[in-house]
């Protein structure tokens, strides 16, 4: 199997929560050749269907969205909580 | 019954004091705090006035949960014309003293006219005063004022509300303050306070609260409880606060920076959550200390921090070298990003200065900001500043103008003007970050559209608070969808902020959970329909108070700055904000004709004709 590398950013997510991702909430991970951001998510643990914000190389992925999109080799995911302000 | 059923109106002008029934047809239709100040405040002034003069009235209103025991419910609002916007003026706190003010016997206080000497309110359940505030406590900052009246009365127990000198010197975002570091903070509503001579209330009471149906109440409440305390959005907001939002506006692109030059901040780092956990070389402290809850609060997102010892804002300073008010996102976005500051100590003292002399923070960071903009391009100098090099990423600039602000000194006067003013003076008004006069917070509209429309179509100027477009903006830059995002939710908030519950409750409840609360506490038939359509009543009273007061269409927009120049980076990168885009349909969605006026069929509907 073909497998590529992505980058992966936890933002104001608490990393110990997160497989495979350092202390820092930065790390790297491996995924398949044509997987897709929602198969990331589930690697890592994250629930993709859980209301998490995304980007893929700082573009927003919205939640429905995840499912169709594809990652390239060296794509860099960022995921935030839902969080509004105040 | 929810309601104490009592309304304390003060007439300041002639010291005269008069218990009053609460109306209770409106506080059916109103809901309480914010919806029923307003409802009081529009029969009772004519919105045109200056608000300012003696003829603006001050109202302190609680909502029907104040005090009763429903989680987060220790809310209360100041409702007044705003100093800074001349629009309507809402603005909430939690803390302790809505809380004490409800369990005094008061649902509301009305303050009227001008004070001819300075004075104080003491409110012990049903004794009732006018102090004299003149040798006392006038001109003493908010915290020495707190600890004077609790000295003087011998009552450790009186909560108090109060303005600082930037309220009594008429700063336009002086804010009240209370519990030394909660504040009703934005619109101006401490000017209002200072220019009827009326530097505090202090509230005690103990006379308790009851609620229409115990029982249902009591499971209601229980309910909600037990699905707040374990809920993420509490864990977070406890753990990590509001603060937690810089990283994402910063990754996301979307943190006005260098008054709105750019949306990310290269010294993010320096500044963020992480920076605020992380222990110092001096006394291997960290900025954060422990968080705060106001009353009744499971959630405790307030921040207590203490500033290194060692940094210049404090070094000879004992009275800084404790534990104080730490940074909330919408601060730490305004007096660092915004302000190119990437000093965490600094910006800590500048909040805390904020809290100590009574500011809004994000509008004297906002306001700082268009001030070094304006430094920037030499419509100010160094004969303005009296020889501050008021340069965007400098601390010393940023802590010297906290000190002369609060304390409304030299070129601080100036500041205190808010940037729309202080922006005209110096001959460049498009440099105001501001929504009908009011500084944005920490959403750049750029990479934001629903965020744009809120803070164009907000009745009390650029705010974050009114509508909840966040999930939506950050999962899509599109025009699309967005007038109905924020028209739903500006009529949610409304009704929520109407309630004495905390905003931050609804992270974690759906409507229903608050909507059974009322239900319990309140007699008549409490529905989410309901709910959401007294939040659509609410809001089209403030729009109408607006109306009258002066204001049109051309007030609903944003700076040229936002929807001309295009974002430099992030996800929103060679993005301006679309506001003609989204305001024809919200016009329609709202009801409203196309120059923004509720037609008369709106206002049939809603029973506000
Ligand atoms: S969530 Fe924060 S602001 Fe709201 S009541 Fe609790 S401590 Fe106060």
């Amino acid at each position: 199997m073909i497998v590529i590398n992505v980058g992966f950013q936890l933002v104001s997510i608490d990393p110990s929560e997160v497989k495979g991702i350092g202390r820092d909430g930065i790390g790297e991970i491996p995924v398949k050749d044509g997987g897709s951001l929602a198969d990331a998510m589930h690697m890592v643990g994250l629930v993709p269907d859980k209301p998490f914000m995304t980007l893929v190389n700082g573009d927003p992925v919205a939640p429905e969205n995840r499912d169709d999109k594809v990652l390239n080799d060296g794509d860099q995911i960022a995921v935030f909580p839902p969080i509004e302000g105040g | 019954m929810g309601w104490q059923e009592k309304v304390l109106r003060v007439d300041l002008t002639a010291g005269k004091i008069t218990p009053e029934p609460l109306n209770m047809e409106w506080a059916e239709t109103y809901i309480g705090q914010r919806g029923l100040g307003t409802k009081y405040l529009s029969e009772e002034m004519d919105p045109a006035v200056d608000a300012l003069s003696p003829q603006n009235k001050l109202i302190f209103a609680t909502g029907p949960l104040t005090a009763t025991g429903a989680s987060t419910g220790g809310r209360y609002s100041v409702i007044t014309k705003g100093a800074l916007t001349n629009a309507i003026a809402c603005s909430n706190s939690g803390g302790q003293f809505g809380a004490y003010l409800k369990l005094a016997g008061w649902d509301m206080l009305i303050l009227e006219g001008r004070s001819p000497e300075p004075v104080y309110l003491l409110v012990e359940n049903d004794d009732v005063r006018l102090l004299p505030a003149k040798d006392f406590i006038w001109g003493e900052t908010v915290w020495d004022t707190e600890d004077k009246i609790i000295a003087k009365h011998q009552n450790p127990n009186l909560k108090i509300a109060s303005i600082g000198v930037a309220g009594e010197s008429l700063c336009r975002y002086a804010c009240v303050m209370n519990d030394r570091d909660r504040a009703a903070g934005r619109s101006g509503v401490g000017a209002v306070m200072g220019s009827k001579n009326l530097k505090a209330i202090a509230a005690y009471g103990s006379v308790g609260t009851k609620v229409a149906n115990p029982q249902a109440f009591k499971e209601a409440n229980a309910a909600a409880r037990a699905k707040l305390d374990p809920s993420e959005p509490r864990k977070r907001l406890s753990s990590i606060g509001t603060h937690a939002m810089l990283d994402v506006t910063n990754s996301y692109g979307s943190l006005p920076t260098l008054n709105c030059r750019a949306v990310q901040f290269d010294g993010a780092a320096s500044v963020n959550v992480k920076a605020a956990h992380t222990p110092r070389r001096s006394d291997g402290k960290a900025n954060l200390q422990t968080n705060k809850a106001c009353f009744a609060c499971s959630i405790g997102c307030g921040r207590i921090a203490s500033i290194d010892p060692e940094h210049f804002s404090v070094k000879d300073k004992p009275r800084y070298q404790i534990s104080l008010g730490g940074l909330e996102y919408e601060g730490i976005y305004a007096v660092g990003p915004m302000c190119g500051v990437d000093d965490i100590d600094a910006a800590t003292y500048a909040s805390a200065l904020c809290n100590e002399h009574g500011m809004d923070p994000i509008s004297f960071g906002a306001s700082v900001a268009a001030a070094m903009e304006l430094y920037d391009i030499g419509a100010i100098t160094k004969e303005e500043t009296g020889g501050m090099a008021l340069e965007f990423g400098s601390a010393e600039a940023l802590v010297w103008a906290a000190e002369v602000t609060g304390t409304a000194t030299g070129f601080g006067v100036d500041i205190g003007l808010g940037s729309k003013r202080l922006c005209e003076k110096y001959g460049h008004p498009d440099l105001a970050m501001v929504v009908k006069g009011q500084e944005f917070p920490g959403y750049d509209p750029r990479a934001m559209q629903g965020m744009g429309l809120a803070y164009a179509t907000s009745n009390r100027g650029a705010c974050h608070l009114r509508a909840s477009p966040f999930q939506d903006d950050f999962a899509h830059i599109r025009t699309e969808g967005k007038a109905a995002i924020v028209k739903k939710s500006q009529d949610r908030n409304a009704a929520w902020d109407s309630t004495g519950v905390c905003l931050f409750a609804g992270n974690a409840w759906k409507v229903d959970d608050l909507v059974a609360q009322l239900a319990g506490a309140l007699p008549g038939n409490w529905t989410v329909d309901g709910f959401f359509d007294a939040g659509e009543r609410i809001w089209n009273l403030e729009r109408l108070f607006n109306l009258r007061a002066g204001l049109t269409k051309a007030d609903d927009t944003l700076p040229k700055r936002v929807m001309e120049e295009p974002a430099l980076s992030g996800a929103g990168k060679g993005k301006v904000a679309e506001i003609g885009k989204m305001l024809p349909e919200y016009y329609e969605l709202r009801g409203w004709t196309v120059d923004g006026e509720p037609s008369s069929q709106t206002l049939g509907r809603l029973g506000l004709n």
